[in-house]
């Protein structure tokens, strides 16, 4: 291996590089997903290899473990758990007992065995399902209990779950998520035995490592939930949703939120997120909600400890909402937008809780969000409450200049906000394009509103679910100002997961204008989508153009020429090769647009989102914005010659391209625009990009399955382009039901 | 009280002692030699990197002491760089190696987790090829032993 600052061998090297020290290199890697561990960094030399060895996990190919498995599946199952990190359990109510009891023991007896011979590696325990079989689970834990860090319970039915013996059993837990789908269930803080046979050294909770704790649905005293929160100092994340009184019909023996708050303020100094929310009773206008507040460094105001200590604040909603923009928390004067200091600020609230009574309070206090969490209720699609939450988390993405995380996949948010084509009426407010001017009703599920652009440009992670009106719903158009509205207004963004009923995924629907995204390390999306269709010219945009570079040697013209003739080959669609009758003038003018779009200290307005989605727009991220603005034209006819020169004939759209140019060339602050585009490595496509995902969601499937072998012929061969274009990216194909897109919190 | 810090081109850098002492090396021989006035050589230090370690300890000098996390979670997130710190990431390869193996040298833990996220940001969405290029190392792979890892790949997640 050659590393920096080694030459010649006769040369004393007289520095290390960092990526000779393993505790460094190690540190480096923790870093990485399994996925680049796997597929890239083991494959860079002999050295690195085997500094990755030791952090590879066993594969986990998505086994899951039930009590209707037949003894075949059983057997195959048994053998490969040795390789697992992941144990997943699916109670499916199999009809005989007996078999039932068979499969249990022979898990338990697989666990022991495993246990006994130090090969146990299970880190991880889902359980999903429907009756809890308490005196099977139970006993299951302290057999994992050396290595499990992490339980997920979700759809449980059971009267009382005994988090305290839970807990007790595994000292090492770090996240734990229960949610039930009956709301009789009951946590109960009991570290005493629930069944026979508890091991004996069983005893009362002492201090957790507990970071994440999630409990959906159910009922908890709070004389349990503060005996959690008090032994677990480390809890980064709390998210209680939707928790029901004694009574599933009532609200009554909640906890209280007022109290909890304080305690979670007081006992947590970590926390990023809290969540309350109860089933029966919504945040009313004088409750009290938890704003974490993360200060930021080096601000003289601040104390020693106030860089990582986390507060919780108890902010009272009858905060009276006033002209001042900034709301709650004026910032400071000398700490501007772009200040590099500012605190963040981090809310979940159930979607159910942003009602008439609470939306216009929470909107001074979400201006100045920098983390807005929304957790889905089940909401049919177009119930009055959808359209008006839509309408509200429209107002809010309006309103929110800071806000760098969005996590909202629940909320189906009309895709018309979005679509500025239509006019203004006579009262002032927005009429989108599909109005009907005649009966003046908007489309189903659409307020009316202001036409305006979302405010918040620093976007780094957006977790949203689309919809629009039916006749829309899967028009490549639809699809393709969705995705060019997202691209334009928040460049910034690192992790996209769009859920839509409908989306047009082939390269119509512009799904390639996300390529202007530079720093997208996550994406996702998941939608009823016919991928029949689906061909290697829908995905070979996705490739990184300038995977192998040309040799260093070669001038920057030859390179240039090259590339560019390598692109027009290859590269270009020829479904939407632009012919003769491009204008020149429009792509030129979508291209000014992108790039003012790439300055997220601007606010953009109406006018700049003019096209967006458009044949234009599509035109100029093919002919400058995504492929080729990055390379620098002195002249545009020795560029043309040079093409001509290899043997190339040109094309329009090196025409157009070469106009486009020479347009743009003459003006400085483009060049400059140019400069920082090469810096970020526009050239490539999402030169940083980890995942993709795309799942096809189906409104009747056998069941929801990441089993490669189990996709349709033509999502697999989709999975085998892909794989192909992008080895680096650990891609991911899924089928799901329809039904998922409602239940994501 | 200022401490003196000599770096291994002969400059001497007077810095607070609150800032000097974001080093567990430095706070360690503070403490060792008692009051002092005595110059710290720094002899793994050059000048240029010294003021870079410096700026990042001025900036950092409030921030509470790091408790050591406990190491068994293996999942990490590179992604959560302060702005602050992404900026003054914003170095060539060779100062931002200088940087590390300074951290390292000097063992303030924040800076050296900073470097290691920014090399881990480097590696994300690249090829092997692309690694090797951006960190100038050679494959000493044969093509027979690139093919068999690949192999195991495949192998193993088709199972």
């Amino acid at each position: 291996m050659t590393l920096p600052g080694q030459g010649h061998p006769s040369i004393i090297r007289t520095r290390l590089s960092p990526l000779e020290l393993p505790h460094i290199v190690e540190a480096i890697f923790s870093y990485l997903s399994q996925f680049s561990l796997r597929h890239c960094v083991r494959l860079v030399c002999k050295q690195w290899r085997a500094f990755v060895a030791p952090l590879i996990d066993p594969i986990d190919n998505g086994d899951v473990w039930s009590d209707d498995l037949s003894d075949k599946s059983l057997q195959g199952v048994m053998a490969r758990l040795e390789r697992k990190t992941v144990l997943r359990v699916q109670l499916r109510l199999a009809t005989s007992d007996a078999w039932v009891a068979s499969n249990w023991a022979i898990l338990l007896d697989t666990i022991q065995t495993l246990r006994t011979k130090s090969l146990m590696r299970i880190q991880t325990l889902h359980l999903a399902g429907s009756l809890f079989p308490e005196s099977r689970f139970y006993p299951l834990l302290p057999l994992l209990s050396d290595s499990l860090t992490e339980i997920r319970m979700e759809r449980i039915i059971h009267v009382d779950t005994h988090i305290g013996t839970i807990l007790a059993l595994c000292p090492r837990l770090r996240t734990f998520h229960i949610s039930c789908s009956n709301s009789t269930c009951k946590i109960v803080h009991n570290t005493t035995p629930p069944w026979s046979g508890t091991p004996e050294s069983v005893t009362g909770l002492g201090q957790l490592r507990l970071e994440d704790l999630k409990i959906k649905h159910m009922h908890i005293e709070q004389v349990v939930l503060e005996t959690i929160i008090t032994r677990s100092p480390h809890l980064r994340t709390i998210r209680l949703i939707e928790l029901t009184g004694e009574n599933s019909l009532s609200a009554e023996g909640l906890p209280d939120r007022g109290s909890l708050i304080q305690l979670v303020a007081d006992s947590c100094p970590s926390l990023e997120i809290f969540h309350f929310s109860a089933n029966k009773e919504c945040l009313t206008e004088d409750a009290w909600i938890g704003i974490t507040v993360r200060g930021n460094n080096n601000t003289l105001t601040r104390r020693r400890s106030s860089r990582i200590r986390t507060v919780l604040e108890s902010v009272q909603l009858q905060y009276q909402p006033t002209d001042d923009p900034h709301g709650l928390w004026e910032l400071p004067n000398d700490c501007d937008k772009n200040n590099n200091d500012r605190s963040r600020y981090a809310l979940s609230l159930s979607a159910q809780d942003i009602h008439s009574g609470t939306s216009k309070l929470l909107q001074p206090i979400v201006n100045n969000l920098t983390r807005l969490e929304i957790l889905s209720t089940t909401e049919p699609l177009y119930h009055s409450p959808a359209t008006a939450l839509s309408h509200v988390l429209h107002e809010y993405l309006c309103n929110s200049p800071l806000l760098a995380h969005l996590v909202a996949p629940g909320v189906f948010y009309r895709s018309e906000y979005l679509e500025l084509r239509g006019e203004v009426g006579l009262d002032g407010l927005y009429q989108p394009r599909h109005w009907n001017s005649t009966t003046s009703h908007p489309p189903a599920g659409v307020r009316r509103t202001v036409k305006r652009v979302w405010a918040c440009r620093r976007l780094q992670t957006l977790h949203i679910f689309f919809g629009s009106t039916p006749q829309e719903e899967a028009s490549a158009a639809n699809s393709r100002i969705l995705f060019g509205y997202i691209t334009r207004v928040c460049p910034d963004l690192q992790e996209l997961v769009i859920r839509k009923t409908a989306l047009h995924v082939e390269l119509e629907g512009g799904m390639c204008l996300l390529t202007r995204l530079h720093r997208l390390q996550r994406l996702t999306v998941a939608s009823l989508m016919h991928a029949t269709r689906f061909g290697i010219q829908d995905i070979e945009w996705m490739a990184k153009t300038n995977a192998v570079e040309v040799a260093p040697k070669e001038s920057a013209l030859v390179r240039r020429s090259k590339r560019l003739s390598q692109l027009l080959r290859h590269m270009i669609p020829k479904r939407l090769a632009p012919g003769p009758k491009h204008d020149i003038v429009g792509i030129q003018h979508m291209h000014q647009l992108y790039l003012k779009g790439k300055d997220v200290s601007q606010t953009l307005t109406v006018a700049d989102m003019e096209g967006v989605g458009s044949d234009a727009d599509l035109d100029a991220w093919r002919c400058c914005g995504q492929r080729y603005s990055a390379i620098p034209c002195s002249s545009p006819s020795s560029l043309i010659s040079s093409l001509v020169r290899v043997g190339e004939e040109p094309t329009a759209a090196s025409t157009v391209e070469a106009e486009v140019e020479e347009e743009l060339g003459e003006k400085p602050e483009e060049k400059d625009h140019q400069q920082e585009q090469q810096q970020q490595g526009e050239m490539i496509c999402w030169p940083s990009l980890e995942f993709f995902g795309l799942t096809f969601l189906k409104h009747r499937i056998k069941s929801p399955t990441r089993s490669r072998h189990s996709l349709p012929a033509t999502e697999k061969a989709i999975l085998a382009m892909m794989a192909q274009i992008r080895p680096e990216v650990e891609i991911r194909l899924d089928q799901g039901l329809f039904n998922e897109l409602f239940s994501m919190s | 009280m200022p401490v003196i810090l000599v770096s291994s081109d002969n400059q001497d850098f007077k810095v607070d002692k609150e800032v000097a002492e974001r080093s567990i090396l430095i706070k360690n021989m503070l403490e060792d030699v008692g009051e002092s006035d005595s110059p710290i050589p720094l002899p793994n230090v050059t000048a240029a990197v010294l003021t870079k370690v410096i700026e990042y300890c001025e900036h950092h000098r409030n921030d509470p002491v790091q408790v050591p996390e406990e190491t068994d979670d293996p999942r990490k997130r590179s992604n959560d760089i302060e702005e602050w710190d992404m900026k003054f990431m914003q170095v060539d390869q060779e100062m931002l190696f200088e940087i590390i193996l300074a951290a390292n040298y000097l063992d303030i833990k924040p800076l050296l987790d900073v470097g290691c996220k920014t090399v881990a940001n480097i590696i994300k969405g690249k090829t092997p090829e692309e690694i090797r290029k951006a960190f100038n190392i050679v494959n000493d792979f044969t093509p027979e032993e690139e093919a068999q890892i690949k192999k195991e790949n495949e192998w193993a997640e088709d199972r």
